[in-house]
């Protein structure tokens, strides 16, 4: 137990990196790496258990191979957590400049927008958004991005207003440069560490907030494989079948901590204060 | 007073504009509006009359208006599953949700506190290390994943626990039993969260000079020990609270769904599943009152507690 | 020995005082009053307990223990025999029948006794279009129903019609409070008043509906002191509630459930075949599916055998035929599917769709639904046919689709002993949208079904319904997948249940014995 003092203080950047590298591999390499066609089904197979002929990590209800539909999986997640976070960020950096810079009505008028959006849970927000349009995986993207934005606008706004104060852009503001080069050359540079930070922080939410779509039945439609409805197939045959929700769910936990544990790596490396 | 004052009158144009949002869930909706809030099924005959009843035909600004002094009124339409009041689904069905809400957060409390002492006392122990473990899960784990496990563990595979249902209203026992595994579910990542600020509130306060002198003086050390680091952890954990409260809400809606417990969130879900729109706005519109209430609880309780909150 | 005993003793004293308490209570329990709840774990929720009006599965179990027809089938069978009616009448033609009543038969709530003007109001109202009763066209050859005297009802038909009694027996004609339907209006559906075992307690939406005794019921008060249907809309949900006690008696559709729960001696199966057929539909409205090679290209590729040697073994057979083989006048071998994707993309592409096309196949939220709809999604896509599964809550999809409709679905058909009533709604022209969803329009099946349901000639029925059966299964306007078994599951301390062909099952004898 004493291990854990001596572990390097960077353990969790080197950890999340090496854990977000993986999953994206799998991502990548899914057509390599799967070892039948995630919805390929076959009856006579069902409910195989891992290890069984060559399903690794055993079938599902419709015969399906579990580890195929995993891999498969990481491309779902991670194109709806990368997308929406990324979605997010450039709405929410964008809101956060405007309201930050100008300042006065704009900033009240976009400072009580992002109060309302952050005054609905995430998933609650989510689920508003799903039931208007429609599930599909655009509108989980959607979805989950607008609910991430007020996070970036808000620190985004926080980072404008400080920089703002600061000597050197009221002498360069007094100089006459023009505002919006003053803007991009100061500010942005500023910015970088704490959006990094929460991109990274923010996707693994975002992976969360899909899996809970999916998990109700408004993610995307089937047969896709996601983890979210893998947990959801998976659920009736729990006592039975464990295997199938069991892995899905450590498949997100997994991809989730990684980029958790990125994050704060990275927080503490970029030494920002968050 | 000012701050809670101050506070207050801000909520109200974020209260202004969840209503604006709720409102247009309806008009995001593809298709006819009025569709969406009869149903498909609706006759054409109904259909006009609606309109003309609704207004919809009447320009967005006048409809917004409409929908605001009806929702002010107390009347949040008609759910077009149940054909009752929106009102009344909704207040059927808090008091299933409030318990959950509630337990789930006594749980992350009454648990995390004192696992956080134990961890920071006897720092670099198993306590410590399981604490470690359970925060990292808790906080990375689907909440509903936890649910099916642990319902599998405890009510389908042990049997101590029912999977299902809220109990029978009037018969607390059964109420109780059938809060525990949602409510620990739900409460996990809280309790991580605030097991881990404990801890470190704890471990500031330990390694204090003033404490070190106490413990010289011969005062017993777990009175010091208590007394300082809770008064210290004590902001940061109701920030905790208030800041996860969403995540509860949230987690919620998940958890009446692998639970079966009839509460709001499993009603919204439900309600999104029926197309019964109605009902989508009245739960929405619901949930995100109660979130800026509670989010202006924790800010006052925080400022009351800490007084530099108030000037900033 | 001894030595053993005495060791024992404090044990034994305590065992043999926990026994003596439970004899105890069991005895003291008195015999004849209506004691227990038994609870049914239901995946519908309480749509409209209105016997003109409702149409979903769960609303007729209900139903069928709240109200009573003028005769009603046999428990567990579907031989008709004497209810509200004592006895009756016709003439030899078919066309003028007289119903006697049982006297003395006590509405719920105090709302009187029964007399023929509440079946006369019951019989007018399901003919009234402004109620827009779904079931309205099968007692279209009424043309009156009056009342001689105070316990006589009497029927005068346009034509003969060989359904008739089968129709009285069913939900639709369940006869109904005037005076109640007068008061309650449009809210009768949610407060319904009846003359059965049964009377309506209370609803919580989406939780349960809970039916209490009718201790002044004409053939004496049931065993049960209540019984509520409880609400569990998802099936892992709800087999965990029964397999941890917390509802006594289930609707079992999970090959691996029935398969467990059979060698599992505490809890009892009963399954009977049931009169029922599943399938999916096409809807010509929409493009591709008005093309008669389409629908073939689609039949061609599901893999039913697949589904019934994996999904369904003991669930369900499958089906050779439109109607379920206990029906009568059921012509067997019309319908006759075959795998074979090669020849289903060559249809394809004849038919103008090479690279196939896209279509929401619309599902209801049950397992019974979804779980073949995956199957049928993947194998329509071997072909070229990309069909968006698109899930919702089942009595919305029901009104859908009587209504709008839906371009491709999934259901189940519950027939009666008589084919009359199933194939006329289902496969009529004057039936769309209400219940011929395929929008199928073909002259010559609404002559042979017009003329079918008016004669009594059973010989010509059968050649009749014979090839509207033909017609309707080469059209492949339906994949009729199966016939389900109709599989209930309780825990051995449920005493009386009887299964029923259709699911509406009867509690008036149902006891519960030392739970």
């Amino acid at each position: 137990m004493a291990m854990i003092k001596t572990l390097p203080k960077s353990w969790p950047l080197l950890a999340g990196s090496v854990i977000i590298a993986v999953i994206f591999a799998a991502a990548i390499w899914a057509p390599q790496l799967a070892t039948h066609n995630p919805n390929q089904q076959q009856l006579q197979h069902r409910l195989k258990a891992p290890g069984a002929e060559d399903h690794m990590l055993g079938t599902d209800g419709l015969g399906r191979d579990v580890w195929s539909r995993l891999i498969y999986g990481s491309r779902i997640s991670l194109l709806v957590g990368l997308i929406s976070v990324t979605v997010g960020a450039s709405l929410g950096t964008v809101i956060g400049l405007l309201a930050g810079y100008f300042g006065g009505i704009v900033d009240t008028l976009l400072s009580r927008l992002i109060d309302v959006i952050m005054a609905f849970p995430t998933i609650l927000l989510a689920l508003a958004i799903i039931a208007a349009l429609g599930p599909s995986l655009v509108n989980s993207i959607i979805a989950v991005g607008v609910a991430s934005a007020p996070g970036f606008a808000r620190v985004v706004r926080g980072v404008v207003l400080s920089v703002r104060e600061r000597d050197y852009i009221q002498a360069a503001t007094a100089l006459g440069s023009a505002d919006l080069r003053t803007l991009l050359r100061h500010v942005l540079p500023n910015v970088n560490s704490p959006l990094i930070v929460l991109l990274s922080v923010g996707t693994g939410s975002a992976i969360l907030v899909e899996a809970s779509l999916s998990f109700l039945g408004l993610g995307v439609a089937p047969p896709t494989a996601t983890w979210g409805s893998m947990i959801t197939d998976g659920k009736q045959y729990m006592d039975s079948a464990p295997w199938i929700s069991v892995f899905s769910g450590l498949a997100i936990a997994l991809t989730v901590l990684g980029f958790n544990l990125l994050g704060d790596g990275l927080r503490d490396t970029l030494d920002t204060r968050l | 007073m000012q701050y809670f004052l101050q506070r207050l009158v801000t909520s109200i144009p974020t209260l202004f504009g969840v209503m604006v949002a709720v409102f247009f869930v309806v008009h995001l909706i593809p298709g006819d509006p009025l569709l969406a809030m009869l149903g498909d099924s609706a006759t054409q005959s109904q259909l006009d009359e609606a309109r003309e009843q609704f207004g919809f035909d009447r320009p967005l600004p006048e409809q917004f208006a409409r929908f605001v002094a009806q929702y002010s009124s107390g009347d949040m339409g008609r759910s077009i599953r149940s054909r009752r009041p929106v009102t009344t689904e909704i207040v059927s069905r808090f008091p299933p949700t409030l318990q959950l809400a509630i337990a789930a957060v006594l749980v992350s409390v009454v648990l995390g506190v004192p696992l956080g002492i134990v961890a920071a006392v006897r720092r670099g122990g198993l306590v410590d290390f399981v604490s470690l473990v359970l925060s990292t899960l808790g906080i990375a784990a689907p909440v509903f994943w936890v649910g099916l496990l642990l319902s599998l563990l405890f009510a389908t595979k042990l049997g101590w626990l029912p999977s299902i249902g809220a109990g029978r209203p009037g018969d607390p026992i059964s109420v109780v039993r059938a809060l525990v595994l949602p409510s620990l579910t739900l409460g996990l990542r809280g309790m991580a969260l605030i097991a881990r600020m404990t801890r470190s509130s704890m471990l500031e306060v330990l390694g204090e000079d003033f404490v070190r002198t106490a413990r010289a003086k011969g005062l017993s050390s777990r009175l010091v020990i208590y007394k300082h680091a809770l008064r210290n952890a004590a902001n940061p954990i109701i920030s905790i609270v208030g800041l996860n409260f969403g995540l509860l809400l949230g987690g919620t809606v998940l958890i009446e769904t692998v639970f079966a417990r009839p509460g709001l969130g499993k009603l919204l879900v439900d309600s999104i599943l029926a197309r019964d729109y109605p009902v989508v706005q009245g739960v929405t519109f619901t949930i995100a009152t109660a979130f800026i209430l509670v989010n202006l609880a924790t800010d006052l309780t925080y400022s009351v507690l800490d007084p530099r909150v108030r000037v900033s | 020995m001894p030595r053993f005993l005495l060791s024992h003793l404090r044990g034994l004293t305590t065992w043999l005082t926990f026994v003596g308490l439970v004899l105890g209570t069991a005895l003291a329990q008195s015999p004849s009053a209506p004691s227990g709840t038994l609870r049914y774990g239901a995946a519908y929720d309480h749509g409209s307990l209105d016997p003109q009006l409702l149409s979903s599965v769960g609303d007729r179990q209900m139903a069928n223990n709240v109200f009573e027809g003028l005769v009603r089938y046999v428990a567990g069978g579907t031989v008709i025999e004497p209810s509200l009616a004592s006895d009756w009448v016709h003439n030899e033609s078919g066309t003028d029948w007289t119903f006697n009543l049982v006297q003395g038969v006590q509405f719920h709530k105090d709302f009187g006794e029964l007399t023929a003007e509440d079946v006369v109001f019951t019989i007018e109202r399901l003919l009234d279009p402004e109620l827009n009763s779904p079931n309205r066209s099968l007692m279209a050859s009424v043309v009156s129903v009056t009342a001689p005297s105070k316990y006589q009802v009497r029927f005068e038909l346009s034509e003969p019609d060989p359904a008739f009694l089968d129709k009285l027996a069913n939900w639709f004609t369940f006869i109904v409070s005037k005076e109640a339907v007068e008061e309650r209006g449009d809210s009768f559906g949610d407060d319904p008043v009846g003359t059965g075992p049964y009377q309506f307690g209370h609803w919580l939406p989406q939780q349960e509906t809970v039916l209490t005794a009718f201790q002044d019921y004409w053939r004496g008060p049931p065993a049960l002191a209540e019984v509520a249907f409880i609400s569990i809309p998802d099936p892992t949900t709800m087999y965990n509630a029964f397999e941890s006690g917390d509802v006594d008696i289930i609707f079992v559709t999970d090959a691996d459930k029935l398969k467990r729960y059979a060698n599992d001696s505490s809890i009892g199966v009963d399954s009977v075949p049931g009169l029922i057929t599943r399938f999916f539909g096409m809807n010509t409205d929409f493009q591709p599916f008005a093309n008669a090679q389409v629908r073939e290209a689609v039949t061609l590729a599901v893999d039913r055998e697949g589904m019934m040697t994996y999904l369904f073994p003991g669930i369900s057979t499958a089906a050779d035929s439109i109607l379920a083989p206990g029906v009568l006048h059921v012509k067997r071998g019309v319908v006759h599917y075959e795998l074979d994707l090669e020849r289903a993309r060559r249809l394809l592409a004849e038919a103008g769709y090479p690279d196939g096309f896209s279509v929401t196949f619309s599902v209801p939220n049950i397992d019974r639904f979804t779980l073949p709809a995956a199957v049928i999604q993947e194998n329509l896509a071997q072909i070229g046919i990309a069909a968006t599964i698109e899930v919702i809550e089942t009595q919305t999809y029901m009104a859908t689709l009587q209504t709008k409709g839906y371009d491709m679905f999934i259901l189940t058909r519950t027939q009666d002993a008589t084919p009359d009533r199933t194939l006329y709604t289902w496969f009529h022209s004057s039936e769309i949208p209400l219940n011929n969803w395929a929008k199928v329009v073909d002259p010559d099946v609404d002559m042979w079904l017009d003329r079918a349901t008016t004669i009594t000639d059973e010989q010509e029925r059968d050649e009749l319904f014979g090839l509207v059966q033909q017609r309707i299964a080469d059209g492949n306007f339906y994949y009729f997948i199966d016939h389900e078994n109709m599989i209930f599951a309780y825990h051995d301390y449920v005493i009386g249940f009887i299964g029923n062909p259709q699911r509406s099952f009867r509690l008036d004898n149902v006891r519960l014995e030392g739970r």
